[in-house]
């Protein structure tokens, strides 16, 4: 009986906190650069555990996060973290911003252990655009065929989304695209947006293209009829 | 007949007197001798590894040994030091505040003595550290290793069973630490010269 009770407790306080293993350490590497490929000094750079509040079941908790590591962008842009292996966490981030404030900040988020070759996780080269540079794509979502409905929409182009996910949701099945998109791109230039479209009469999915302008403005509105 | 009881009782002494310097180099070969050290020490880390590139060590560490055993003149003892890092690079060490090295050793000392007052005691160890990250009493995790350590000790006796020591040695210590290929070997040793400044009590009164 005292055994049970204090494994119970044992079991309770690593389901509330953080746990690492400190005989094996995690590795974060990459390179920032800006739109015209030139690399990005002293960009802050930071990886964050996160554990997901537990509901119910036999060990609730409030959930737990912590700032592991932290570096910035040496000369050429190469930014590097080491740290403990966390136990039980759900997502790991890899999380940019610019102390100055002259450039985007940017995640990484839903980065899992698998995601790590050689305990190493490379986020390659990330391009950051600086925030006067980008524009807030607004797609009004005009429903013309009742029958139709948008399934999937990528853009491609210079985007410059603040989150970018390693992995997708786990429970994704249900998401659909409604009345509007939104989406951070570059400013002046030319996008593709590609949509799928399903049409429920005959339960086709057709894949098409739409060419956007984006100017300067700081606000991008544009208007797709499906 | 008298030449020959001389004979007799000659032997008996000789072989008795023979038997008592025997017993006596017995005891002086093997021997239980209790001493208790208390010292405080200093680590000055080198070469490209964590504790010398992620860390800085406080000013100073705690350890104490207790040695039990002699024979002739070697001493066996074991003992237990600690010293607290504070994190310098988050980079490479994770956003702790704090990496605790200790370490648990048997150690082998030489007792030689210069004069009845100063002694010079050579020694090796052997022991098993252990680096623990912590912030506040949030755990990061522990890693182990073992350690294999070459050094002297100088002491004075201040009174009988009391003196004080100085030690300098070298310690090198290999541990176990998983990760990726080009940091296995930042993660696994560590150089060290440790300084220690201490007292020595000794049940057994110096000869």
């Amino acid at each position: 009986m005292k055994k049970a009770f204090l494994l119970f407790v044992l079991f309770s306080l690593l389901g509330c906190t953080l746990q690492y293993e400190g005989e094996e350490r995690l590795v974060v590497t990459g390179k920032l650069i800006d739109k015209y490929n030139n690399p990005i000094q002293s960009n802050n750079v930071e990886v964050w555990i996160h554990m997901n509040e537990q509901q119910g079941g036999i060990y609730p908790s409030g959930g737990d996060q912590d700032l592991i590591s932290f570096t910035q962008t040496d000369a050429n842009g190469n930014f590097r973290m080491l740290f403990p292996k966390p136990i039980n966490e759900d997502e790991i981030e890899l999380k940019f911003y610019d102390k100055d404030n002259i450039y985007q900040n940017k995640s990484y988020i839903n980065i899992k252990k698998s995601n790590f070759i050689d305990y190493t996780f490379t986020a390659n080269t990330i391009t950051l655009y600086k925030k006067e540079d980008i524009t807030l794509l607004k797609v009004i979502l005009n429903n013309v065929n009742p029958a139709n409905q948008i399934e999937r929409i990528s853009l491609i182009g210079q985007t410059a989304e603040s989150l970018f996910w390693v992995n997708p949701l786990e429970n994704n099945e249900n998401f659909y695209y409604y009345d509007s998109y939104f989406h951070e791109v570059a400013k002046n230039q030319t996008l593709i947006m590609e949509y799928d479209v399903k049409d429920f009469a005959t339960q086709q999915i057709t894949t098409l293209q739409q060419t956007i302008n984006i100017g300067t403005d700081n606000e991008t509105e544009f208007t797709l009829d499906y | 007949m008298m030449m020959k009881k001389t004979l007799l009782i000659a032997l008996l002494l000789s072989q008795t007197l023979f038997s008592q310097e025997e017993t006596t180099k017995k005891d002086r070969a093997f021997s239980f001798n209790h001493q208790l050290f208390f010292f405080l020490n200093n680590h000055t880390n080198f070469g490209d590894n964590f504790l010398s590139k992620a860390n800085e060590p406080q000013f100073i560490g705690f350890g104490t040994q207790y040695n039990f055993i002699k024979y002739y003149d070697f001493k066996v003892g074991v003992g237990y030091d600690i010293m607290k890092y504070k994190v310098t690079d988050e980079s490479l060490a994770g956003n702790i505040s704090t990496t605790n090295y200790s370490n648990l050793f048997l150690k082998i000392q030489y007792e030689y003595n210069l004069t009845p007052k100063w002694t010079v005691e050579p020694n090796i160890s052997i022991g098993r550290p252990s680096i623990h990250q912590k912030t506040g009493q949030k755990s990061y995790g522990r890693f182990y290793g073992t350690s294999y350590s070459l050094g002297t000790n100088i002491s004075y006796e201040l009174m009988d069973h009391v003196a004080v020591f100085g030690g300098v040695n070298y310690n090198y210590s290999s541990f176990k630490v998983t990760t990726a290929k080009e940091y296995m070997d930042f993660f696994e040793k560590s150089n060290q010269i440790q300084v220690a400044l201490g007292l020595i009590f000794s049940v057994q009164k110096k000869p």
